[in-house]
C-alpha cells in the first residue's frame, strides 16, 4: 500500500513538471507588456507618454523580465519548489498571500456545490435505478440532461433576475451570510448534479444485474439490505472515480460562477489577472489547480482500496 | 432493386436506424438540429434586420411586433444577432469537435495499438490535459493568440481530444487481441491498414457517441469563453457574447441574456439527446447505463 502510494506519487512528478513547462510557456508568449499595462498604457502598449523608457527598463530588470525565457523559467521553478510563487505584478505583493486570501471562498463554494450536487443526485439516481422506467426515472433523466446542457453562467444570471431583481430575496453578489451562498452554491451544485445523477443511476443499474445481487435476494435477504449492503458499495466505485475530475470541472466552472456573482475567490482572481496580464498569479493558480487535481485523482485511486477489497496494490 | 431492398432490410445500418427512431426525444432533437443548421446557413436572408444595423431610437427595447426579441444597447435587433450568432457558435462547435476527433482518434489508435513506449507518452499527455482545468487552460492560450474564430476552434480542438483518446485506447486494447487482427497481420497488412481498416471500424460506436457529446461540450465551452469576453470579438457576436452583453443590462433589458441563453440551452440539449439516442441505437448493450 505504502509502496503503491510512493510509486503513484513518483509517476505524478513528470506530469507536474510538464504542466509547469506548458503553463510557463503559454503565459510568456502572451502579447501585452505587463510593465506597460501596470503603468496604465493599456494592452496595445504605445511607447512614450510621460514615463521615460529608462524607467520601463528599470522596472523590467526589477521583475526579471529582461532575462531570457529559459532562465526566467528555471528561476521561477526553483522558487516554486521552495514555496515562493513569485510576486504579483499588479498588486506589487507576493502571490501566495493573494491566493491564500481567495482560497477559502472558492473552497467553501466548492463544498456547498458538492453538498447540493449530492443532495440532488443521490436520491434521484438511486430511485431511478430502483424504479427503472417509472415517472421518477423519466424525471431524473430529464433533470440530468438539463443539468448537463445549461450554461452555468446563464443559470446564474437567470437566478439573479428572479430572486434578486424580481423578488428581492437574495443578494446578487459578494460573500457574506448564508444567503449569499444560496445562488452560487445551487448553480455549481446543479451543474454537477446532472452528470452525477446519470453516473449513480447507471452504475447502480449495472450492479443490480450482477449475480451476487441475485444470490443475496435468493437467500432471502430483505430488499433493503440487498441494496444497502450489497449494491451500494459496489456501485460507489465508478462514482468515486470521477470526483477527482469533477474538481477540475469545479475550478473551470468557478471562473464563470465567481464572475457572475462577484465571488471573492480564485476563479475571479484568475479572470482579473488575465485581464491585467499578471502572469505570476495566473501561473500559480493554474499550477495549483493542476496539482490539486492530480492529488485528488491519486486519493481516489487509494480510496478504492477501502471500498473495494478486490483491488490489490501490487 | 429487390436485391438492394433485401440488402437494406438486413443491413446493420437499418437496425441502428430503426432503433434510433424508437427514441422519440432523440428524433425530435435531431430534426431540431437539422432545422437549426438550415436556418443558420440562410440566416443572412432569413434575419428580419441586418444584425449590425444600429437603431439609436430603439435602444434596449423589450420584445415587440417590430423587434420580435427586442433590441440591444445599440438598438440592434436581438433576433437577427442570435441568428447570425448561431453561425459562430455552431461552426466553432462542429469544427472544434471535428478537430479533436481527428487528433483524438489518431492518438487513441496509436496508444492502444503500439503499446509501450508510445502508449505511456500519449496517456501522459492525456493525463496532463485532463488535470489542467479546461477553461483556465483555454483562457490562458486565448490571451496569446488573437481571438479570431479560427484560433478559438483550433484551441478548443487541441485541448478537447483527450476524451476520444481515452475511450478509443480502451476499445483498441481489447480489440487487438482478437483473431481477425491476427489474420490481417498474417496476410501482411501494414500497421496503418490494420489500424484504420480493421480496428477503427470496429471501434466506431463509442467514437460517434463521444463526437456528438463533444459538439455539445464545445458549444458550452465557447459560450463560456465569449461570455468572459475572450471569444470572437465585436461587432461579431456569438451567443455567449450576447449573454455577456446582456449581463450589463440585466435589469433594463433581461430579454438579451434570456433569449441567447435559451438558444444555447436548447442546442446543447438537442446534441445531448441525439448523443444518448445514438448510444442506445449503436450499442444496445449500453442501454440504460
Amino acid at each position: 500500500m505504502i509502496q503503491y502510494t510512493i510509486r503513484k506519487l513518483l509517476a505524478a512528478i513528470p506530469i507536474v513538471f510538464a504542466i509547469t513547462v506548458i503553463v510557463f510557456t503559454i503565459l510568456h508568449l502572451t502579447p501585452g507588456d505587463p510593465i506597460r499595462i501596470l503603468l496604465g498604457f493599456g494592452v496595445g502598449g504605445y511607447a512614450g507618454g510621460d514615463v521615460g523608457d529608462s524607467m520601463i527598463e528599470q522596472l523590467r530588470a526589477k521583475w526579471g523580465l529582461d532575462q531570457p525565457l529559459h532562465i526566467q523559467y528555471v528561476k521561477w521553478l526553483g522558487n516554486i519548489v521552495r514555496g515562493d510563487m513569485g510576486n504579483s505584478i499588479r498588486f506589487r505583493s507576493p502571490v501566495w498571500p493573494l491566493i491564500k486570501a481567495r482560497l477559502l471562498p472558492t473552497v467553501l463554494l466548492a463544498l456547498v456545490g458538492y453538498a447540493i450536487a449530492i443532495a440532488l443526485s443521490l436520491p434521484l439516481g438511486v430511485f431511478s435505478a430502483l424504479r427503472q422506467n417509472s415517472i421518477v426515472d423519466y424525471f431524473s433523466t430529464g433533470f440530468s440532461l438539463f443539468g448537463m446542457s445549461m450554461p452555468v453562467f446563464w443559470l446564474g444570471l437567470m437566478l439573479i433576475l428572479l430572486f434578486s431583481v424580481q423578488w428581492r430575496l437574495l443578494p446578487t453578489s459578494g460573500m457574506g451570510d448564508w444567503r449569499t451562498f444560496v445562488m452560487p452554491g445551487f448553480v455549481l451544485g446543479f451543474s454537477l448534479a446532472g452528470g452525477l445523477t446519470r453516473m449513480i443511476r447507471s452504475s447502480l443499474l449495472e450492479v443490480l444485474r450482477q449475480d451476487y445481487v441475485n444470490t443475496a435476494r435468493a437467500k432471502g435477504l430483505a430488499e433493503r439490505i440487498v441494496i444497502v449492503k450489497h449494491a451500494f458499495r459496489n456501485a460507489a466505485i465508478p462514482v468515486v472515480t470521477i470526483f477527482g475530475f469533477y474538481l477540475a470541472y469545479i475550478l473551470s466552472g468557478s471562473v464563470l460562477i465567481e464572475t457572475v456573482f462577484a465571488w471573492p475567490g480564485l476563479g475571479r482572481l484568475v479572470f482579473q489577472s488575465l485581464g491585467n496580464r499578471d502572469y505570476p498569479v495566473v501561473q500559480a493558480i493554474i499550477l495549483l489547480g493542476a496539482v490539486v487535481v492530480i492529488l485528488a485523482n491519486l486519493t481516489t485511486d487509494l480510496v478504492y482500496g477501502f471500498i473495494d477489497p478486490r483491488i490489490r496494490y501490487e | 432493386m429487390t436485391q438492394l431492398r433485401e440488402r437494406w432490410r438486413y443491413s446493420l445500418f437499418r437496425q441502428h436506424y430503426v432503433r434510433f427512431c424508437k427514441n422519440k426525444a432523440a428524433v425530435v432533437a435531431g430534426v431540431f438540429l437539422v432545422l437549426l443548421y438550415i436556418a443558420m446557413l440562410i440566416a443572412p436572408h432569413l434575419a428580419p434586420y441586418d444584425p449590425l444595423e444600429i437603431h439609436l431610437l430603439h435602444k434596449l427595447e423589450a420584445p415587440s411586433a417590430t423587434f420580435l426579441l427586442g433590441t440591444d444597447d445599440l438598438g440592434r435587433d436581438v433576433l437577427s444577432r442570435l441568428m447570425v450568432g448561431a453561425q459562430i457558435s455552431l461552426t466553432v462547435g462542429f469544427i472544434a469537435a471535428g478537430l479533436s476527433l481527428i487528433v483524438g482518434v489518431c492518438m487513441g489508435l496509436m496508444a492502444g495499438y503500439f503499446g509501450s513506449p508510445i502508449d505511456p507518452l500519449i496517456m501522459g499527455l492525456v493525463d496532463i490535459l485532463m488535470s489542467i482545468p479546461a477553461l483556465l487552460l483555454i483562457l490562458a492560450i486565448v490571451t496569446i493568440v488573437p481571438p479570431s474564430i479560427f484560433n478559438i476552434m483550433l484551441v478548443l480542438g487541441l485541448t478537447m481530444w483527450a476524451q476520444y483518446a481515452r475511450v478509443l485506447r480502451g476499445t483498441i486494447l481489447s480489440l487487438k487481441e482478437q483473431d481477425f487482427v491476427e489474420g490481417a497481420r498474417a496476410i501482411g497488412a501494414s500497421h496503418l491498414r490494420i489500424m484504420f481498416r480493421y480496428l477503427l471500424p470496429n471501434a466506431l460506436a463509442p467514437i460517434i457517441v463521444t463526437a456528438t457529446l463533444s459538439v455539445a461540450g464545445a458549444i458550452l465551452l465557447e459560450s463560456g469563453l465569449s461570455f468572459l469576453g475572450y471569444g470572437v470579438q465585436p461587432p461579431q457576436a456569438s451567443w455567449g457574447a450576447i449573454i455577456g452583453m446582456g449581463r450589463r443590462f440585466l435589469r433594463q433589458a433581461p430579454h438579451m441574456a434570456t433569449s441567447a441563453g435559451l438558444a444555447i440551452f436548447f442546442t446543447v440539449l438537442a446534441f445531448n439527446l441525439v448523443g444518448d439516442g445514438l448510444r442506445d441505437a449503436l450499442d444496445p448493450r449500453q442501454k440504460n447505463r
